[in-house]
């Protein structure tokens, strides 16, 4: 594979956005020598302290949830160092860790109620936690100091020559942990597949599922780090002011933590580090006027949800592109994309399926035996055999209600198989969404589902990479050109026309080369000659790629035309299988389409 | 080559001399510098001022009380500066009084404490005592800054740090003079208590009860307030069952007063009697319902709540007019400490904190007359600075007082309830012991502290 | 015993209290599904509304409702008008706009008339029977509080205007298209909701006072009691009342107050964790 074209979107504002990283962090290091009293120094600390807090946050945030208890985690790390250094004598550096993961264990419970609750619902568990928390640690008097707290916690064991009761240093000592946290975060948003997987996820938790993220591991491990990142944080304002009581903790702070993400741009790397530089030194400038400091906090809520919405860094980016003359819609996408030509990617994919062809047998690739689906009461599906027919586009139509979709959902675990069994390559099997894929099985959805933030692009090589089964920037390269994508290739979601998003989502169902490929009514709401366009590419993809195709769709004529051979469902019981010949002179079909309309 | 020996003999001795001269002229000067005191200019703000800064809650829910002791410690200060300022060595100095919110959290004390102190104030009053961690942690005494506090409660107070002036009265010196007016004098027996959960809720508590229980009395039930409280009607009730015939309410400001409501309406009528502490003033009775529920309220008072002069009127226009409050306790945390801090920097003739603290006991001897709240002196302790010694007056609330002319509080009849000593004698261990330690007797009884007075 | 039953009164007392507290925010949840953070705020201005009418103007309860239910009806308009309906959809800034309405109300409310407790006159009268002993104030505010639920329980539920709000909380898209204004339904709904937190601080404030900080644990309380009972159902909201009510009471009647607080958390996160559609709202309705 040679590389014959790149494209590097872009680079321009990627440059300018390094750079302004690079006088980030050179202003952070830089500041303590500038602002030198002992008052600026404990201003920097606590803002360095609020940064670590926020950046923490934006983990899960990022991957979905409004958590109202990030400052409850500080104060849990907080709590923990201070009692395990104080009361039981252990060195700091000791107890430090112990903070952190009790901290990111407490998280991770709290996670498990994400796994059934979001938005408003979500942001009230946590909310209520958090006065938990504070009840709790009032009503512990023995140990916390109840409502007047610990005093006297020590400041960190120096080592290497250094002293932490010297604010500078303990700002220097504040800043490397910050760094490391946005060394995470960064993990946990673009760096790693699991960061990319946990972004998508808060984006399109259905679809993220579908394309193979595990969303309740992933979900869980960001509450870990999240809250993990915010013990630590804590332990270092508590030792910082030497002490830490319930008041550190009222739910109001845990609000300003999350205005400081949002503010800052939840979905930059540096931008809760921005909105907490902002939401600390800002009160410090007011407060010769307190009085007024809740009507200003206010105000700054209601300025964010009015002119900034997406955060101060975005906003500050997208006037820095119009400055520099970059295209306003920006991208998401900083690698250079190096695109295999479209030819040697052709060849590539059809190897790939005819080595994956070769080594199966006969057996069909699913299979359901006697298999029942039930929602308590109502059994949608009545005890089904069936199998796919390899190598070919299988349809599976049937009038409204009959269950259709439900069916899909049973081969791709999203329902439950309640009795029976379904049968990968012979092998019996409990479907479960992310799994299936890397096994080899893909889906689309009824509304073309895509990543709205997302481009084109970068969807198509994160389904890819998530699969696990695909070299993505081969899969990108041949997918863009089948699929008449190149143009748009940098465009987000939410930019493109209904259409676009039908051929992205099949594209990025074929990222994990998959042997079968589900489609669920992939013509809906095309125009006619949309319609006969991806009909043809339905047909050339199952030509070139030589995999398994099986379709639910309410076109009829389309479907006599594409599909090999023919399943028909009525009231969750198969009442036809065969060529769409024969299918179509069956009595018992003609009868239960008639009887429906 | 002798020539050269000589010139260089000479040379070297007289320039030796010349040195050994230098040396000592500047080790002399030096010595006599590091005798003399620290110069004032040390301790002056960039604009040449004294800096006597203030800590209070500005925002949120503390104001009403915070208010009245900002004010307090300024018309102090305002009132130093038009006599001259503080006159130090033939200099005189004026006082500026910069004031930081403490945004009742330690984190926004200990920002408001480093800000001032990064303006080279070396002197602060106020701090809503309970979060002060810079006084607990002895931050303060590091920095050489003398902080002028009230009581906190006997673990975050009694910690060791020599740089704290403490203006208020301590509650073990207090509380059994409210528990025996309440069992001697209004005849009540079954006391029913709900406090703020911490130190200085926990302090009130046990230096009533110790004396109550002693006395043949009865702590029938004991409860804390609870954030965002609003209901009070289970520890009401629980209190009516049990026959409580005396509530106690150990906090003050808006929670206390609809704990008052609560119990007036939920079967703890107005003939059952409220001993209160904290944050108790005019603010309360300003409605009609705050006059009916809490008229009456007992509650001990410095001397200067309970009198009327002149200068009550002229402190009360200046107040009311400032901030629409009236003369309440709060204002004599401020008022005479900050006056006895000033006058103690001449009396010390320095503005080094640690040695205008030792000159406090000295100053209040000499100029009591001067001060509305009639200190008897004050004790110095080794180790955990100055404790005023102040004279404390159970009084009654007189809700239908005309605020803006009199005083909501009313001396009580029983001349052993006015002007008794609200500080611990000398010989008390307290003043020495660690507050963790179990052997101290933190809570006295009556009897006790009779035998310790001697 | 003699306590114990005192305590059910109490819980039960304060549970018509609860419901009355949280039925506004519920209404305005059910029909508009939106979470509205500033109705703690709106309780505590329409509490000073009812107290600047009797204490300055002398006028009679029943005219400060009107005065409160006017004075925050049209907040609630205007916070759905600039603020809920230009946020529809996006939960994030909902949440933070009515975080913002209400942090400027209540710094705004300290500014203004400081932040002292203020009191609007009630009668210290109780019924005592058996030894119990049943506030006054607490008996009517509670079967006030009942009436006016019922009523709103009437109009939503048996009046034409009910119909057409139910139709729109229903499906808006249907509704518009039966020829229904759904912006003038979504604001008259908002109004009368925030309307509703006004007149329950006219009722409530005399029996549990007012300061600017009441907003929060108005809020907590009518959070608390809307998810327990289910958001956006009415005979929800009732039960989940009348169950904070009662274990708030048991749980500071018998319980070391320290750890009281903890109980009606606990049981609002494991409402949350196991059935968090609450004990009457419809599974489709958790978002």
């Amino acid at each position: 594979m040679s590389t014959r074209e790149t494209i590097q979107p872009q680079q321009r504002t990627a440059n300018y956005e390094r750079i302004g990283l690079l006088v980030l962090a050179a202003v952070l290091a830089v500041a303590p020598l500038v602002l030198s009293n002992a008052y600026q120094l404990n201003v920097l600390v606590l803002m360095a302290v609020n940064a670590i807090l926020a950046t923490g946050l934006a983990i899960v945030v990022r991957a979905g949830r409004l958590s109202l208890a990030q400052a409850s985690f500080g104060g849990i790390g907080g709590y923990t160092t201070g009692i395990l250094t104080t009361t039981l004598g252990m060195p700091f550096w000791l107890a430090l860790p112990a903070g952190g993961l009790l901290a990111a264990a407490i998280g991770v419970l709290l996670g498990l109620t994400s796994l059934r609750l979001r938005g408003f619902y979500f942001a009230i568990a946590t909310f209520t936690f958090s006065q938990l928390a504070i009840v709790i640690l009032r009503a512990w008097t023995s140990v916390t100091g109840g409502m007047s707290g610990m005093f006297g916690l020590p400041f960190p064991t120096g080592f290497l020559g250094l002293d932490f009761s010297d604010p500078r240093q303990y700002y220097y000592l504040v800043l490397v942990v910050l760094f490391l946290a946005v060394a995470i975060y960064h993990a946990c948003s673009r760096g790693t597949a699991f960061g990319r997987g946990l972004a998508v996820l808060g984006e399109d938790e259905v679809l993220a599922s579908s394309l193979g993220v595990p969303a309740t591991r992933y979900r869980l491990l960001a509450f870990a780090l999240s809250s993990g990142i915010g013990g630590i944080g804590g332990s270092f304002g508590a030792h910082f002011i030497q002490g830490v009581s319930p008041s550190d903790i009222a739910p109001i702070v845990s609000v300003f933590v999350v205005v400081m993400v949002l503010a800052g741009g939840a979905k930059t790397l540096v931008g809760p580090l921005i909105g907490a530089i902002i939401l600390t030194l800002v009160p410090e400038l007011l407060r010769a006027s307190a009085q007024w400091s809740m009507v200003f906090y206010g105000v700054f809520l209601l300025l964010y949800v009015y002119l900034f919405p997406d955060g101060l860094l975005p906003l500050a980016k997208s006037a820095f592109r119009r400055a520099v003359g970059d295209p306003p819609s920006g991208t998401a996408s900083h690698r250079e994309l190096a695109l295999v030509d479209a030819a040697t990617a052709r060849a590539e994919a059809a190897r790939q399926n005819q080595a994956e062809g070769q080594g199966a047998d006969s057996t069909p690739i699913i299979a359901l035996e006697n298999a029942s689906c039930a929602f308590g009461a109502l059994k949608v599906l009545h005890g089904l055999d069936w199998s796919v027919r390899r190598g070919c586009i299988n349809g599976l139509i049937g009038p409204n209600g009959a269950g259709k979709t439900t069916f899909f959902n049973v081969l791709t675990g999203v329902a439950p198989v309640t009795e029976g069994t379904v049968r990968w390559h012979g092998a019996p099997v409990v479907p479960v969404p992310g799994e299936m894929v890397r096994r080899g099985m893909s889906r689309t959805f009824q509304h073309a589902r895509v990543f709205e933030d997302q481009t084109v692009a970068d969807s198509i090589l994160l389904a890819a990479e998530l699969s696990r089964r695909a070299v993505p920037e081969t899969h990108l390269g041949w997918a863009l050109s089948f699929f008449n994508l190149t143009d748009v290739a940098f465009s987000r979601g939410r930019d493109l026309t209904h259409y676009q998003r039908r051929l992205t989502s099949i594209a990025m169902a074929m990222a994990s080369s998959p042997e079968l490929l589900l489609l669920d009514e992939p013509l809906a709401g095309l125009d006619d000659t949309e319609t006969r366009e991806l009909s043809r590419k339905i047909a050339g993809l199952q030509q070139e790629t030589g995999n398994t195709i099986l379709l639910i769709e309410h076109k009829l004529s389309e479907v006599m035309e594409l599909c090999d051979t023919l399943t028909v469902l009525d009231h969750g019981v198969i009442i036809a299988t065969g060529t769409p010949d024969e299918v179509s002179r069956n009595s018992t079909v003609i009868e239960a389409y008639l009887g429906n309309e | 080559m002798t020539d050269y020996n000589d010139i260089s003999r000479r040379k070297f001795l007289s320039s030796s001399a010349q040195v050994i001269a230098g040396v000592s002229i500047t080790a002399g000067l030096g010595g006599l510098s590091f005798q003399a005191q620290a110069a004032p200019a040390d301790f002056l703000t960039a604009g040449g001022k004294i800096g006597y800064g203030t800590i209070l809650p500005l925002s949120g829910g503390f104001t009403v009380v915070s208010q009245p002791w900002i004010h307090a410690i300024k018309y102090a200060i305002d009132e130093q500066n038009a006599a001259g300022g503080v006159t130090i060595g033939g200099t005189s100095y004026e006082v500026e009084n910069p004031i930081g919110d403490e945004q009742y959290s330690a984190q926004g004390g200990l920002t408001a404490f480093r800000r001032q102190v990064a303006d080279n104030v070396h002197y602060s009053g106020g701090y809503v005592s309970v979060e002060a961690p810079a006084a607990v942690q002895g931050i303060n005494e590091q920095e050489n800054h003398l902080i002028v506090l009230g009581i906190t409660g006997k673990d975050l107070c009694l910690t060791d740090n020599k740089h704290r002036f403490f203006e208020y009265a301590l509650a073990q010196a207090t509380g059994p003079y409210m528990a025996e007016y309440a069992y001697n004098v209004l005849g009540k027996r079954k006391v029913g208590s709900i406090e703020l959960a911490n130190t200085w809720g926990e302090d009130f508590y046990f230096s009533f009860a110790k004396t109550f229980e002693k006395l043949g009395g009865e702590m029938v039930t004991r409860s804390y307030l609870q954030p965002n409280q609003s209901d009070f009607s289970a520890q009401i009730s629980d209190m009516v069952s049990k026959g409580v015939d005396c509530l106690y309410i150990i906090m003050g400001d808006g929670p206390a007063s609809a704990v008052a409501l609560q119990a007036r309406s939920g079967g703890l009528g107005t003939d059952i009697p409220i001993l209160a502490q904290g944050a108790w003033g005019p603010e309360m009775y300003l409605d009609g319902q705050g006059k009916a529920t809490m008229d009456g309220a007992i509650y001990p008072g410095v001397v200067a709540y309970t009198e009327w002069s002149d200068k009550h009127q002229e402190l009360n226009d200046k107040l009311y007019a400032d901030t629409g409050l009236y003369l309440n306790n709060w204002f004599w945390h401020g008022y005479d400490s900050t006056k006895i801090v000033l006058w103690a920097m001449e009396e010390a003739q320095s503005l080094d904190p640690a040695e205008v603290v030792a000159a406090i006991p000295a100053v209040v001897e000499k100029r009591a007359s001067e001060l509305m709240i009639k200190p008897s002196g004050a004790i110095m302790t080794d180790k955990k600075g100055v404790f005023l010694k102040i004279p404390m007056t159970i009084g009654k609330f007189n809700a239908n007082a005309d605020f803006a002319k009199e005083q909501a509080l009313v001396a009580v009849e029983d001349e052993k309830y006015v002007g008794f000593p609200g500080w611990m004698p000398e010989n008390w261990e307290g003043y020495t012991a660690d507050p963790a330690d179990a052997a101290v007797n933190w809570y006295p009884t009556m009897d006790e502290l009779a035998a310790m007075r001697g | 015993m003699q306590l114990f039953l005192q305590q059910a009164v109490n819980g039960l007392m304060l549970g018509g209290m609860f419901t009355l507290m949280s039925i506004g925010l519920s209404l305005m949840f059910g029909v508009m599904r939106v979470a509205n953070f500033a109705y703690g705020a709106l309780y505590m201005l329409g509490g000073y509304a009812a107290f600047w009418a009797s204490n300055l103007l002398g006028v009679p309860n029943s005219i400060a409702i009107v005065v409160a239910f006017a004075a925050a009806f049209l907040m609630g308009v205007v916070m759905e008008q600039v603020g809920f309906s230009r946020f529809r959809g996006n939960e994030e800034a909902t949440l933070i706009f009515g975080l913002g309405v209400a942090l400027i109300a209540r710094g705004g409310a300290v500014l203004a008339w400081g932040s002292q407790t203020r009191f609007i006159p009630v009668s210290f009268d109780t019924f005592r029977f058996g030894g119990m002993v049943l506030p006054a104030s607490r008996f009517w505010a509670a079967v006030a509080s009942l009436l006016i639920v019922g009523l709103v329980y009437l109009v939503v539920n048996r009046t034409r205007w009910g119909r057409i709000i139910r139709a729109v909380a229903d499906n808006p898209e249907r509704a518009a298209l039966a020829g229904f204004n759904t912006k003038f339904q979504y604001l008259l709904t908002a109004g009368l909701a925030t309307g509703l937190a006004g007149v329950a601080a006219v009722m409530l404030v005399p029996v549990f006072s007012l300061s600017p900080a009441v907003d929060d644990s108005a809020l907590y309380t009518a959070m608390t009691v809307v998810i327990l009972g289910g958001l956006g159902s009415i005979p929800g909201c009732v039960v989940g009342g009348f169950l904070l009510g009662i274990i708030t009471a048991f749980s500071y009647g018998y319980l070391p107050s320290p750890i009281a607080p903890a109980v009606p958390l606990l049981l609002l996160i494991v409402t949350l964790a196991l059935k968090p559609e609450g004990l009457f709202g419809s599974k489709d309705r958790v978002v």
